[in-house]
């Protein structure tokens, strides 16, 4: 069976792969516009991983200048024999796990905008009286408090997996682990997702 | 839950992300047939895999341009940088844009010098913030006017460049090219889309090669506005929202211009 499920990805046509490819091209010539224009590209995909990996708003939006800051930076590195979006898909996500990493524990992370303060694993001091759901069932709020409920290794792979849509190989790649170790955490972490965003208790 | 089912249970999630072989899915559904439980852990799976594809995106809070270290790079000095092709596009929408008056808006003073025009960007003396949004509609709806022209323009120098090349094409790359090519007459008005099965990398080069060859025609264009633009002023502007947005702006008209779409991101 396969998952029914296609979005549109930013960059599926081959026009936006060549058009894509002499962006990068002039990026790593400095072209700093060219840069630029990749990075109108790609923002609100690298946003929107930054904040459903740290859950925070303001953490995505430094994570993500960041993030592109250290591309921009970097470019010249980048080989063009690999994909680019997997290149900055392993900036973005490295990026956020070490930010994720360094938080101290026991400290409250902002509010989000409903009100609810959002866990990241289990770790952390639990904040005042805690629903298991969000009374307005806002299925990204839902998403987004379930989600981070999972140690940030299988977050990123689910995000990879069912956000970005990468295939296994794909996701292998990013996080340079086997395709063995991505599967596992994709199964645990979808375990959690049931068990958090189907309990209804 | 039975004891035995809890291998198909491991199945049940591999199943969704379509992890099973041929084999496996079909001992599943024989099982999922005859077993409750079962079907009701797939539905929690299945939900849940729901939920999360249907949570949806939000939009990035801001824009997140790079600027080079050294200076705050202001969208003129950007503009200058531009590869030829793209000067072109923002000149020739600069110019209509120029020509409707919108400067009042934009906050542009523009002065009379012995050589020319010089254009100052930003906000001088007194004015009110910058209507980004009607300047980004204007620019836009300029684009797109000329971008009709552009897009027909260059749907015949693509057929030109295939006639010419077409020696040099295995017949199934010829084969897909004049299916391309037939769809992209019908959707010349609308939203052009190849897909990734009609074309293979080698074709993709010379849609590139195709990219510069438009680009070289344009320089002359670009020439006669540079004089003009030769000699801005650089304001004391610093980075602003309305930097971005008008940078953001310039970007997306430069883009139109060469990807013929009605669509804007």
């Amino acid at each position: 069976m396969n998952p029914g499920w296609v979005h549109e990805r930013s960059s599926s046509a081959p026009w936006d792969t060549a058009q894509e490819c002499s962006w990068v091209a002039a990026s790593r010539r400095g072209d700093n516009l060219a840069f630029n224009r990749l990075v109108l590209k790609w923002e609100r995909t690298v946003y929107n991983v930054a904040l459903r990996m740290l859950q925070d708003r303001q953490e995505a939006e430094e994570a993500t200048q960041e993030i592109f800051l250290s591309a921009y930076k970097n470019i010249r590195r980048f080989r063009q024999d690999a994909k680019f979006s997997t290149w900055l898909y392993r900036i973005a996500v490295n990026h956020c796990i070490s930010r994720n990493r360094r938080r101290p524990q026991g400290i409250p992370i902002s509010l989000d905008d409903a009100g609810q303060p959002p866990r990241t694993d289990a770790q952390l001091r639990v904040m005042g009286n805690q629903e298991e759901n969000l009374l307005d069932g806002e299925s990204r709020n839902r998403v987004r408090t379930a989600l981070s409920f999972l140690p940030v290794d299988q977050r990123a792979v689910i995000e990879l997996k069912f956000f970005q849509e990468l295939t296994f190989e794909e996701i292998a790649a990013v996080l340079r682990v086997p395709v063995s170790t991505i599967k596992s955490r994709l199964y645990s972490g979808l375990d959690l997702l049931k068990v958090r965003l189907g309990n209804k208790a | 839950m039975i004891s035995g089912c809890s291998q198909y249970v491991q199945w049940i999630s591999r199943s969704l992300v379509g992890d099973l072989s041929a084999d496996e899915e079909k001992a599943l559904d024989g099982h999922l047939a005859a077993c409750p439980s079962c079907r009701n852990e797939r539905d929690a799976f299945a939900e849940t895999v729901r939920l999360l594809q249907s949570a949806e995106e939000e939009p990035a809070p801001r824009h997140f341009f790079v600027y080079p270290e050294e200076r705050i790079l202001k969208p003129w000095q950007l503009f200058r940088q531009m590869m030829p092709r793209w000067q072109a596009a923002t000149a020739g929408v600069i110019a209509v844009i120029l020509a409707f008056g919108v400067l009042g808006v934009f906050g542009i003073q523009v002065k009379a010098q012995q050589e020319g025009w010089t254009l100052s960007f930003g906000r001088g003396g007194a004015s009110a913030g910058i209507d980004t949004a009607a300047l980004k509609a204007e620019i836009l709806q300029a684009a797109a006017e000329n971008n009709r022209e552009a897009a027909r323009e260059w749907l015949r120098n693509i057929q030109l460049e295939i006639a010419r090349s077409h020696e040099d094409l295995t017949d199934q790359q010829r084969l897909m090219l004049a299916g391309s090519l037939s769809d992209l007459e019908s959707r010349i008005t609308g939203r052009l889309d190849l897909t990734a099965a009609e074309l293979r990398s080698g074709n993709e080069k010379s849609m590139v090669d195709l990219y510069r060859t438009l680009s070289l025609e344009q320089q002359q264009q670009v020439n006669a506005v540079q004089t003009r633009i030769d000699g801005v002023i650089e304001s004391q502007q610093e980075r602003t929202r309305e930097t971005d947005a008008v940078l953001e702006t310039l970007l997306q008209v430069a883009e139109l211009r060469f990807r013929p779409t009605g669509d804007q991101k």
